[in-house]
């Protein structure tokens, strides 16, 4: 978790960056700059209605984006779909919503694709193994396990019930996620995490636990209510 | 427009290499902290309680 004058200070930066770019012509924001301006706004979770709409512009014009670009895009729209403070916003914002509307899906299946690669960690693999001995009989751990709905890969997943390979959970399995975090989740030389691993717990947090808040799902037709799938050892 | 999203309906544990490695520091309080291996059973107990039972 971040430190108060050091997310003030982040905050301040996000704020100067969304000052610097209002007035930048569209054709020199580049699309690959703009994502990964939202994907430092969502983590930090400070949202400049300036700056996301300066991003979602720029997008509707160019949005030819390398995967890195597209992942980067992903994880920004995800918080736009988890964040309540967003959903007032992406809906009065005609750029956003149709940022959403039509990038979300194809931003979702590269994210996925890499997910579906993941491999595990030698920690990973010790944790799953301890859960393995130490969990009652007929309990399932699945490893890198691919939620459907956030395109995350978790790292152990603990069915509520078995689940055959390559099935989904129901929604609303009551399992546990388990996440490991060795060495490379964290900054040098600190227990503070690094970005990539803030934002995938935020995500996985507010996705695994979102029971009535109003959400902007409808707007996502080709995403399937939250689920769970086990990994498909045939997919590439 | 909005609609409620389906609630997944897991919950999320994270298991930091600082406690998994160093049980002795993170968990004296929950054990002696000279054996790995309790050590590392009482933090997965204490991270999956009280959802799922551990033995």
């Amino acid at each position: 978790m971040l430190q108060a004058p050091e997310r003030e200070s982040l905050e301040r930066t996000i704020e100067t960056l969304a000052a610097a770019v209002a007035d930048l012509p569209r054709s020199e924001f580049h699309p690959e700059l703009a994502c990964l301006v939202a994907w430092s706004a969502a983590v930090l979770e400070h949202f400049p209605v300036g700056l996301l709409r300066k991003v979602a512009e720029v997008m509707s014009i160019n949005c030819a984006l390398e995967d890195v670009g597209r992942r980067q895009l992903h994880q920004f729209l995800l918080s736009c779909r988890l964040e309540p403070r967003l959903e007032g916003l992406v809906r009065t914002e005609p750029s956003l919503e149709a940022l959403l509307t039509e990038e979300a899906q194809p931003c979702l299946e590269c994210f996925t694709r890499q997910s579906r690669d993941a491999t595990e960690s030698k920690m990973q693999q010790a944790v799953s193994q301890a859960l393995r001995q130490r969990l009652p009989v007929g309990s399932q751990v699945v490893d890198e396990f691919v939620d459907a709905t956030t395109g995350y890969s978790i790292d152990c997943y603990i069915p509520n019930a078995p689940l055959p390979e390559g099935t989904a959970a129901p929604a609303g399995d009551k399992g546990v996620a388990v996440e490991v975090d060795g060495p490379h989740h964290f900054l040098r030389n600190s227990r503070r995490l690094q970005g990539r691993t803030i934002i995938k717990h935020m995500h996985l947090r507010r996705a695994g636990a979102c029971h009535s808040l109003a959400r902007l799902h409808a707007l996502l037709p080709a995403c399937a209510p939250a689920r769970l799938v086990t990994r498909d050892p045939s997919a590439s | 427009m909005t609609c409620a999203l389906p609630s997944a309906g897991f919950r999320v544990v994270s298991v930091s290499y600082h406690d998994w490695d160093r049980p002795a520091e993170a968990l004296a309080h929950s054990c002696d902290g000279s054996d790995l291996e309790s050590a590392r059973s009482a933090l997965l107990r204490q991270l999956l309680a009280p959802h799922t039972p551990l033995p």
